[in-house]
């Protein structure tokens, strides 16, 4: 049962982390049509803000956490602006191609900053407890993924009653769901653009904060993790955000459950499923999900008149 | 949205994810011809004192540059020149590593232009091509350089050497490597091209386990094993496995995949189900510091033997949160040379040249790409020595010849076909410039020293 625990607490707070990458893309998919491939880099270079004025310029971790993650927000809206903007209107695989080279780019730029010495970001969190953990009846919590899930539930909620209550919320799901007639109501559609990759960017600086924290440390590899959150945007569907979360929450758990249970598994089937088997099985789950619901589960089914 | 145009987006999503994730590092095989400028042969005499010395592509009789990449070579103006090629990474997963390497590779030369040189000539590196530890970019560099240099000072990588070897043998072109794959000792493998250097990551994973048995302060019986499958990681966990065959101990698990699939979840899953007394991690050092700290928080902390490129000197030092598990006692690690403070004339004759330069630094990848060009620089002076400076007589003179670093690494016989098992292992300390104290030099271990070398490579 201890062991079932700590697969749940972990696989949970993966999910959070993807969650907050999940929603990012959902965000700018809405309201642009386009999947963008930069989140991931958006994530690892939130970290890297945030770690150079934390670290390297000796500001107050929580500030320059605040600092950082705003910055990394301005980034993606200068992005949209400056990258995005002009591709309104041209075909959707040329502008995903676009964002897959915003990634390579700010990649490239933040690899080179990273130098040899992996970096640390200067947060507290090592400090609590047990190097960042707790046990409380046989599970290990650590500090940094219990405020991961923490955050995220909180992030959902503000989303949620932002898009229901605020008049920029309004906006943006009028302009999802039809940006012509969007338009035609007087909506400044190019601004929801920005607003969108702009609370994209705020999202991706926290998950990047979650992945590299602690001793985690920002490498050239942290972005992949951030990239897994792809799969559960398509389990839960491209155009949904519950669909993003639930999807976060398939994916991560799957994963924790794998880390934890396959060698046991493979011992009573007597047959090996691989070592890479925790990264394939979410991978898995998204091809059975798609041959049933082609759409996602909670994606917006379409209907072709032809 | 049209749902054919929704689910292209899908299978778009899938494959943009692979290629991402990759980063282009596919090797696809894009054979170029080559035709040597230079008719070249391997039935020239045999290396012996010649009075006169036959030269080819990449020697010249004027002299080296003054300078190179910002760095002086130290050429003697009155001497021709041999050029060497450098592939090398500055961006991709070892792109931060690439500058140091190729600052001690061109300090060495500095040196050893200064002290007379290669016969008549010095020997000066061209600038280095970036290869982003991509297979592809990696011929492309080499098809970039080889009509310009006579050997290559350093190609990066294993997979990526493996790439260019029949370019190489086509073009009868040595390097020195700047990986420690059991391969390069055979000619089975490397074709008596690659001029290797130190221990290989098999012998290191032998060692490693033998060394442990006899000096860890807890007994061992159970032990896990984790790595990067096609690099480093595969011919450590061969060697460990190996090693613990022999010693009758029992291997928990093995968790061998590909960088980008490592999973830390998985890895400290595995340790907190299968308890190990010690496990041997030959992975980056994200991942290490990812995987130490995850155990250590859920209370394990079984002895670590690390393969050399797991660890980096960051670990201990001051503000990292993990350096006091780092520098505890628990973990240990195969170095890949000597580290910077060893007392050998070899270690100080580099760190004289370093300080002489201004370089501040006591960092492993320095030192590792200074100890790369000792044995490079036998060959060409056996080459010299048999007046046959073209390439096929730097070939030819690889094969058969006593190699020496002033006592960073063992004397070497290149071409004997086995590779070298003496292994230099230390312990994380935060209080010395390198990071890490030196416990064992040139050790080998009971499987090490039992295993048959003359087999062929670990894998």
């Amino acid at each position: 049962m201890t062991i079932f625990l700590q697969a749940t607490v972990e696989g949970l707070s993966l999910a959070a982390i993807y969650s907050l990458v999940a929603i990012g893309f959902v965000l700018i998919y809405k309201s642009m049509d386009v999947l963008s491939f930069a989140q991931p880099a958006l994530a690892v270079v939130g970290a890297g803000i945030i770690s150079s004025l934390a670290v390297d310029r000796g500001i107050p971790f929580w500030l320059a956490l605040i600092l950082g993650i705003f910055l990394t927000g301005v980034l993606s809206l200068i992005i949209e602006r400056t990258f995005l903007r002009p591709m309104v209107g041209e075909p959707v695989f040329s502008v995903a191609i676009l964002t897959i080279g915003i990634d390579i780019l700010l990649r490239t730029v933040l690899d080179s900053w990273i130098g040899i010495n992996p970096r640390y970001l200067g947060d507290p969190f090592p400090t609590f407890g047990n190097f960042g953990a707790i046990n409380v009846g046989g599970v290990n919590l650590k500090f940094l993924e219990l405020t991961a899930l923490v955050t995220a539930i909180l992030i959902i909620l503000i989303l949620s009653v932002f898009f229901k209550r605020s008049k920029y919320g309004v906006a943006m799901r009028a302009t999802s769901f039809d940006q012509e007639a969007a338009l035609a109501q007087g909506i400044n559609v190019g601004r929801i653009f920005g607003l969108a990759w702009f609370i994209a960017g705020i999202l991706a600086a926290f998950a990047g904060f979650f992945i590299t924290g602690g001793f985690n440390t920002l490498g050239q590899f942290s972005f992949l993790i951030a990239l897994r959150a792809l799969p559960a945007v398509v389990i839960g569907g491209l155009d949904s955000i519950p669909g993003a979360v639930v999807g976060s929450i398939i994916i991560g758990l799957t994963q924790g459950y794998v880390a934890y249970y396959q060698i046991p598994f493979e011992n009573l089937i007597g047959f090996s499923l691989g070592s890479g088997f925790s990264l394939l099985a979410p991978y898995l789950i998204m091809f059975v999900i798609l041959i049933f619901r082609p759409d996602g589960l909670f994606g917006t089914e379409e209907v072709e008149r032809v | 949205m049209k749902p054919l145009r929704k689910q292209g987006i899908i299978l778009f999503t899938v494959l943009a994810l692979v290629l991402v994730a990759c980063g282009g590092d596919t090797a696809e095989e894009t054979v170029e011809e080559a035709t040597p400028e230079v008719v070249e042969t391997l039935d020239s005499p045999a290396v012996t004192t010649a009075s006169t010395v036959d030269t080819g592509v990449g020697v010249t009789s004027d002299p080296c540059p003054s300078e190179i990449g910002g760095v002086p070579t130290g050429a003697d103006p009155s001497k021709g020149c041999i050029y060497l090629g450098l592939l090398n990474d500055y961006t991709g997963p070892y792109g931060p590593l690439g500058p140091a390497l190729e600052t001690g590779q061109r300090a060495f030369w500095l040196w050893a232009n200064q002290s007379g040189g290669v016969g008549d000539y010095s020997v000066a590196i061209v600038e280095g091509y970036d290869t982003g530890y991509n297979p592809q970019k990696h011929l492309e560099g080499y098809n970039a350089q080889k009509d310009s240099v006579a050997a290559l000072a350093m190609s990066l990588g294993t997979p990526q050497t493996l790439f260019i070897l029949d370019e190489m043998d086509k073009d009868n072109l040595i390097a020195a490597p700047m990986s420690w794959y059991s391969g390069w000792s055979y000619k089975s493998v490397d074709k008596g091209l690659v001029i290797e250097f130190g221990a290989a990551y098999c012998a290191d994973g032998m060692n490693s386990v033998d060394w442990a048995l006899a000096n860890y302060p807890v007994d061992v019986k159970t032990i896990g094993i984790m790595g990067y499958a096609g690099d480093y990681g595969g011919d450590y966990a061969k060697g460990v496995r190996a090693a613990a065959e022999a010693n009758g101990l029992t291997v928990a698990w093995e968790y061998v995949v590909p960088s980008p699939e490592f999973d830390v979840a998985q890895a400290v899953g595995l340790m907190v189900t299968q308890p190990v007394d010690a496990y041997f991690p030959a992975v980056g050092p994200t991942h290490m510091a990812q995987v130490a700290g995850g155990a250590f928080q859920q209370g394990l902390t079984p002895l670590s033997m690390m393969a050399a490129p797991s660890f980096n000197d960051a670990f201990v030092r001051e503000g990292f949160a993990l350096a006091p598990l780092f520098n505890s006692g628990s973990m240990y690690l195969m170095a890949f040379v000597g580290p910077y403070e060893m007392d050998t004339p070899g270690h100080a004759t580099m760190r004289g040249t370093f300080q002489a330069m201004g370089i501040d630094s006591a960092n492993t990848f320095l030192v590792a790409g200074w100890a790369s060009q000792h044995h490079l620089k036998g060959v060409l002076e056996a080459a010299a020595k048999g007046g046959d400076l073209t390439r096929a007589g730097i070939r030819r003179a690889a094969a058969n010849v006593y190699v020496d670093s002033d006592g960073m690494m063992p004397t070497r016989e290149l071409g004997q076909n086995r590779a070298d098992a003496e292994s230099f292992i230390a312990i994380p300390d935060g209080t010395i410039g390198s990071g890490v104290k030196l416990l064992a030099g040139n050790y080998v271990g009971p499987t090490a020293g039992a295993h048959d070398w003359e087999s062929g490579p670990c894998s």
